[in-house]
């Protein structure tokens, strides 16, 4: 494998399970109602100590991989002097010094007792904003930069909110049958649409901010596989605009029908994965030239 | 429903993450320019990119007639770290040199590339 391939690969398992982490822990610690919260993450214990895992391997492994990629492949990458020189002389190695804090403070959240589930948004929410302290923010000079890196983070928080708080989704709807958990499972529902729309107006909104301060033009050339690539993309999101179509328009009107929850569950997972190969194309493309 | 919010939300959110690109820097401009023909010899070569660099990474090799490689100083970043300033450590003879140029941009892309100018005889 390449530097730049583990790199990428390292990128992807960041990212996802940081939005995991941030979008579960946030809806769960401020949105759910505590009894069921406590409940929910309990079944989603493990997936919560694999995403910290991954977050604090990919963290120590993302300075040697950026050392290989920067230096001359994979003898540089556990080189003293060339991880100096990155950490103290290059904005990429600036960044991983924040991305490294916010892995400490997630390490804690999680280790120290009684801290909860808000700590833990907190610590990986820290982890995404760390991300865009480089990246194409990097592009513009003067007072533009600062405002594209709070549009990135804007953007990231937001988008992870919805894709992160999906696994919880996943294990609440069957609560909607558990005469114990009903009330709150409905209620923990509303308020997902609720804040719902607060993030999609941000989502929408730094989406397309982000859109005029980079990318300039629509994606149509695909003899660039930059372009190419988002291409297959956005192929992958009108199945997945199906799928919601299918859910909103035949699932959730026969809610009623004992086979449509499971089924309902399912969709959300299959939505799970999906975004997850979007996650994928994203880092693939995201060390492409655009142009 | 939630559901179908979410779901819209969700692909609104990775169709906009497109813009998430991270730019390579590529050179814009150069002192001699490109193919350029010059009458008298430059004291340093200026490379103008779209991007700013990282110094420590960024470095560009002359190679003379007769691949003959041309002593160069330190080289500095300059223009809001935008242009990297390779100063000459001695004055070039007549002929043809092509510049070798590998920068580090403050993203963590690294380009490299080439050009090449002549110095009239």
């Amino acid at each position: 494998m390449t530097p730049d391939a583990a790199l990428i690969l390292c990128r992807f398992s960041l990212y996802g399970s940081a939005m995991f982490l941030w979008g579960a822990s946030a809806y769960l610690g401020w949105f759910v109602p505590s009894g069921l919260a406590a409940q929910v993450g309990q079944q989603l214990h493990a997936w919560y100590r694999l995403a910290l895992f991954l977050v604090v391997i990919t963290t120590a492994l993302t300075l040697p991989l950026q050392a290989a990629t920067i230096g001359e492949g994979w003898a540089d990458a556990f080189q003293p002097e060339m991880l100096g020189s990155i950490l103290s002389e290059t904005n990429v190695g600036q960044a991983w010094i924040g991305q490294a804090c916010a892995t400490v403070f997630l390490l804690l959240s999680f280790v120290v007792p009684f801290v909860g589930r808000r700590a833990i948004a907190l610590g990986a929410a820290l982890l995404l904003i760390s991300a865009t302290m480089t990246g194409h923010a990097a592009m513009n000079t003067g007072w533009l930069r600062p405002l594209h890196r709070l549009n990135d983070a804007l953007h990231l928080l937001s988008g992870g909110a919805w894709i992160g708080a999906l696994p919880a989704i996943v294990a609440i709807l069957p609560k909607l049958r558990e005469p114990m958990w009903q009330r709150d499972a409905r209620l923990a529902l509303t308020r997902f649409s609720t804040a719902g729309h607060v993030a999609v107006g941000l989502v929408i909104a730094t989406g397309i901010a982000n859109t005029i301060l980079v990318v300039k033009a629509p994606p149509l050339d695909w003899q660039i596989a930059y372009q190419r690539l988002l291409g297959i993309k956005i192929l992958i999101i009108c199945v997945l605009v199906g799928l919601a179509i299918s859910n909103r328009y035949i699932l959730v009107p026969r809610l009623g029908r004992r086979a449509t929850l499971g089924r309902l569950k399912w969709a959300s997972i299959a939505e799970i994965a999906l975004g997850f190969l979007v996650l994928g194309l994203v880092a693939v493309f995201g060390t492409l030239q655009p142009t | 429903m939630t559901h179908s919010r979410f779901t819209a939300l969700l692909l609104v959110a990775l169709l906009c993450t497109a813009g998430r690109a991270l730019a390579h820097a590529h050179l814009t401009d150069s002192l001699p320019p490109d193919k350029a023909t010059v009458a008298a010899a430059p004291a340093e070569i200026d490379l103008h990119f779209s991007e700013e660099l990282n110094i420590k990474f960024s470095d560009a090799k002359i190679t003379g007639p007769g691949k003959a490689s041309v002593k160069t100083g330190a080289p500095v970043l300059v223009d809001e770290g935008k242009t990297l300033k390779v100063p000459l450590s001695e004055p070039l003879g007549p002929g043809a040199y092509s510049v070798d140029w590998r920068v580090l941009s403050t993203d963590g892309h690294k380009s490299n590339g080439n050009y090449s100018f002549t110095v009239k005889p």
